[in-house]
């Protein structure tokens, strides 16, 4: 059996934002980040498959921790902590491909199945857009074989910044021009492996002339930055997904060095491209503006960093809180309902926070916030999701919040 | 010898409950204590020990954080002190604590004192900054004390058919009594339209749903009945004494078994203080009560843990002005915490002083004619514990 995509997710923010020329981007709420959109992708590309992953590469460019990790909280949310490789991809957007890359060589050589879980959250942005993406490449029946196709390494930045300074982006012009044509090349290059009929897709520093070049080459357009905004390193392997209908892919990406991947997608993957495609075109919650996280600069809640470890499994998997035997959460989001709320308006974090008592079914009693933007009511059906809690200390905070079924 | 029917209260004193910026927790303390103990006709040398109730000594720079302040402020080295803290059972924690040492025979006469002084910072940075900042980092995040207690509201509210309106009644009827009542924070009455047009605190929970926070300290002198008699003083006899702590604070917050209409926690307490004071009809055999209406929904709910009505009936008392002064019984005719404010390791202390004043006859203003026994009732953290006592008029 050749390697390949076996399984996939996607996640976007909720709301949508205007983004300039009638484009939106999706925009996540404020208990939302690169791990929590991580997750949430990788839930759904786990949901129902029968093999657990052997390592977890996360990707991007917005993780909460610039040092000391975000991927173990991924692996822990996921409920696959323990003897299993993981680590993570942080420079550039160009990463999401390259993780792929990383993953076919694991997934060749290695124990089992590979997890990649590109994600991107900056709700600051005016243009970028909130969602990840998870695929799990592995060997055996999936969406789409995938092979390397080609890569290209050389010094040009586009997109920099120096360790805890500005970003900075290079003159427009050049990157159009000397950007673009490397990239060109390197399409070029690995075309001669791709095969006759593979549709380019680009997704390049600069993206009017990355679209030019994909007209050129015969590529299909870019359907999500245009919906959701551009997803950072996620937004190869969204394009990636969203395409799969087609027999037979070729995708690059470029962002001072480039890497292509060529997919063949079977009939599952035409079901789960159009399943994904149809994430991209929902309308979501329209907003004008995300509103700003609204946590006080003197709230700085008690955290212990033994604590955290100690109590990982309540806190991530909520272990002690749901009976022995029960569904990972992170893989397994529990279901139940509202026995009552309250909408807390001195709890000082924000002006409002949603609490909820629930019944979680299959046993369990939980306690805690409702999602960011959400409310419920007396036997509401709900699910429980992993969210960021607001946190004014030095660690970010993960626990489950109360989301509406919908 | 038990606590039960053998144990006096023969002294008590309060400070005014408000907001004291000119004086300190020290002051209050001293205050209420010193008070106490003269109105027992004692020295502070004759009292053996005492019983400290403070739940938040982090909010005065750790003062009462253990008995040294007892000793600082009465001279009374080196006689033991105790601080308990009991969420906000507090204070009567402490007088029963006080009450077991006089069964034991260990002392003649000790003091149960509580005292706190929660406005030397605004009121949301002192309890509501206090359990979101300081409690567990991720298990019920989010959760303020309204916010516990409006869980209930809206279940309560949600499955009797119930409205605003119930509560609403609660707090127009404690702060009526209040008018009657010289030491409460908030003397003058409101009306129904002003407690549902006050700002939501926690939906469904308005500004005048809840207690304020106040500064405040009581104090309360005990001895065993035996010696009361000899004394020719008025005085109070506890006749029941029940202390229930029902789960952990997190584990009941997670457990299934809460159905967010009552307390576990004051019917095991009341169970025990009524089996104790052989009380069977505690409507029919009490004269009064003052228990913890911490918020509106807390008081209704408190009815019927505590047997004056079935459950879901509660609210049915105030609708008939059976709880009402001149009703059959009166609840919080101090104005409760409604009125009075919550400085909490002085609350309970000061329920066990209203309820001993009026079995003594000296409730002045507040007197309900010819009290012979009544029940005093706190109950702390998220509703997991709880005390009730029953006293009554001691016999010369």
């Amino acid at each position: 059996m050749s390697l390949g995509i076996l399984a996939a997710g996607l996640a976007l923010g909720p709301d949508r934002a205007p983004a300039g020329r009638g484009r939106r981007r999706a925009v996540g709420r404020p208990d939302e980040d690169a791990v929590t959109l991580a997750v949430d992708a990788a839930a759904a590309a786990l949901a129902g498959h029968p093999v657990a992953p052997s390592a977890v590469l996360l990707v991007s460019t917005t993780a909460p921790y610039e040092h000391g990790g975000s991927v173990q909280l991924v692996v822990e949310l996921l409920g696959l902590q323990g003897a299993l490789f993981a680590t993570e991809l942080t420079a550039t957007d160009r990463d999401g491909l390259a993780a792929l890359r990383l993953a076919l060589s694991l997934a060749e050589t290695g124990d089992g199945p590979v997890l990649v879980c590109a994600t991107h959250s900056d709700r600051a942005s005016k243009t970028t857009g909130d969602g990840a993406v998870a695929l799990l490449i592995g060997r055996g029946d999936g969406l789409a074989e995938l092979s390397v196709a080609g890569s290209h390494v050389e010094e040009l930045r586009d997109r920099w910044s120096l360790r805890g300074g500005p970003r900075h982006e290079a003159d427009r012009s050049f990157v159009e021009s000397i950007g673009t044509e490397r990239l060109a090349r390197t399409v070029w290059d690995a075309s001669a492996t791709a095969g006759a009929g593979a549709r380019v897709l680009i997704d390049g520093p600069d993206a009017r002339s990355s679209a030019r070049l994909e007209r050129e080459l015969g590529g299909p357009g870019d359907l999500v930055a245009p919906a959701v905004g551009h997803l950072g390193p996620a937004h190869a392997l969204a394009r990636l997904l969203t395409a799969l209908a087609a027999p037979s892919q070729l995708v690059a990406v470029a962002a001072g060095q480039g890497d292509c991947l060529r997919a063949v997608p079977t009939a599952a993957g035409a079901e789960a491209a159009a399943a994904a495609r149809a994430l991209v075109e929902a309308p979501g919650q329209e907003i004008a503006a995300p509103p700003p996280d609204a946590v006080p600069a003197d709230f700085h809640p008690y955290h212990s960093i033994p604590r955290s470890w100690r109590e990982r499994g309540a806190d991530l998997r909520l272990e002690g809180i749901l009976p022995p035997g029960a569904p990972v959460p992170g893989r397994d989001n529990p279901t139940g309902t509202v026995v009552t709320w309250t909408r807390d308006c001195v709890y000082p974090a924000a002006p409002v926070t949603g609490m909820a008592i629930v019944d979680v079914d299959g046993g369990g009693r939980f306690f805690g916030q409702v999602c960011a933007g959400e409310e419920v009511e007396i036997g509401s059906r709900i699910r429980l999701v992993p969210r960021r809690l607001h946190s004014g200390g030095d660690v970010v905070q993960y626990f489950w919040k109360v989301s509406p079924c919908r | 010898m038990p606590v039960a029917g053998n144990v006096a209260i023969i002294g008590s004193a309060a400070t005014r409950f408000g907001v004291h910026h000119d004086r300190g927790y020290l002051d209050l303390l001293k205050e209420a204590a010193s008070g106490a103990i003269s109105d027992a006709g004692l020295e502070a040398a004759q009292i053996g020990a005492a019983w400290l109730g403070t739940a938040h000594p982090e909010l005065v720079s750790l003062q009462g954080d253990s008995g040294t302040a007892v000793t600082e402020v009465l001279g009374f080295a080196p006689k033991p002190v105790t601080r308990v803290s009991a969420y906000c059972a507090t204070g009567m924690e402490a007088v029963r604590g006080a009450a077991l040492s006089i069964a034991a025979g260990e002392y003649d006469y000790v003091l149960a004192v509580g005292a706190e002084k929660m406005r030397d910072v605004a009121p949301r940075e002192s309890l509501v900054a206090r359990v979101a900042n300081l409690t567990h980092p991720t298990l019920a995040k989010g959760r303020s004390g309204p916010g516990q207690f409006a869980l209930l509201a809206t279940r309560y509210l949600h499955d009797f058919g119930r409205s605003r309106d119930d509560m609403a009644a609660v707090a127009v009827k404690n702060h009526e009594h209040a008018s009657r009542n010289p030491i409460a924070h908030y003397d003058q009455p409101v009306t129904r339209e002003q407690v549902l047009a006050a700002p939501m605190v926690a939906d469904p929970l308005g500004l005048l749903d809840c207690t304020p926070t106040t500064d405040g300290a009581a104090a309360v002198v005990l001895t065993s009945v035996e010696r009361a008699r000899t004394l020719g003083r008025p005085y109070a006899v506890l006749d029941g004494v029940g202390f229930a702590v029902v789960d952990g604070y997190y584990a009941t917050l997670y457990n299934p078994d809460n159905d967010y209409l009552g307390f576990r926690s004051t019917r095991e307490a009341a169970r025990i203080a009524y089996a104790q004071a052989g009380i069977e009809n505690p409507r029919e055999e009490l004269d009064m009560v003052e228990c913890h209406d911490c918020f509106t929904i807390t008081e209704i709910i408190n009815y019927e843990d505590l047997g004056l009505a079935p459950r879901g009936e509660g609210w049915k008392l105030l609708a008939e002005g059976a709880t009402t002064v001149g009703g059959d019984i009166p609840v919080n005719l101090s104005g409760g915490l409604q009125s009075c404010g919550h400085p909490i390791g002085a609350t309970g202390v000061r329920v066990v002083k209203e309820i001993a004043d009026q079995v003594t006859g000296r409730a002045g203003p507040r007197q309900v004619d010819g009290a012979r026994r009544g029940l005093a009732h706190t109950l702390g953290g998220p509703g997991v514990l709880s005390s009730v006592m029953v006293l009554s008029r001691g016999e010369a």
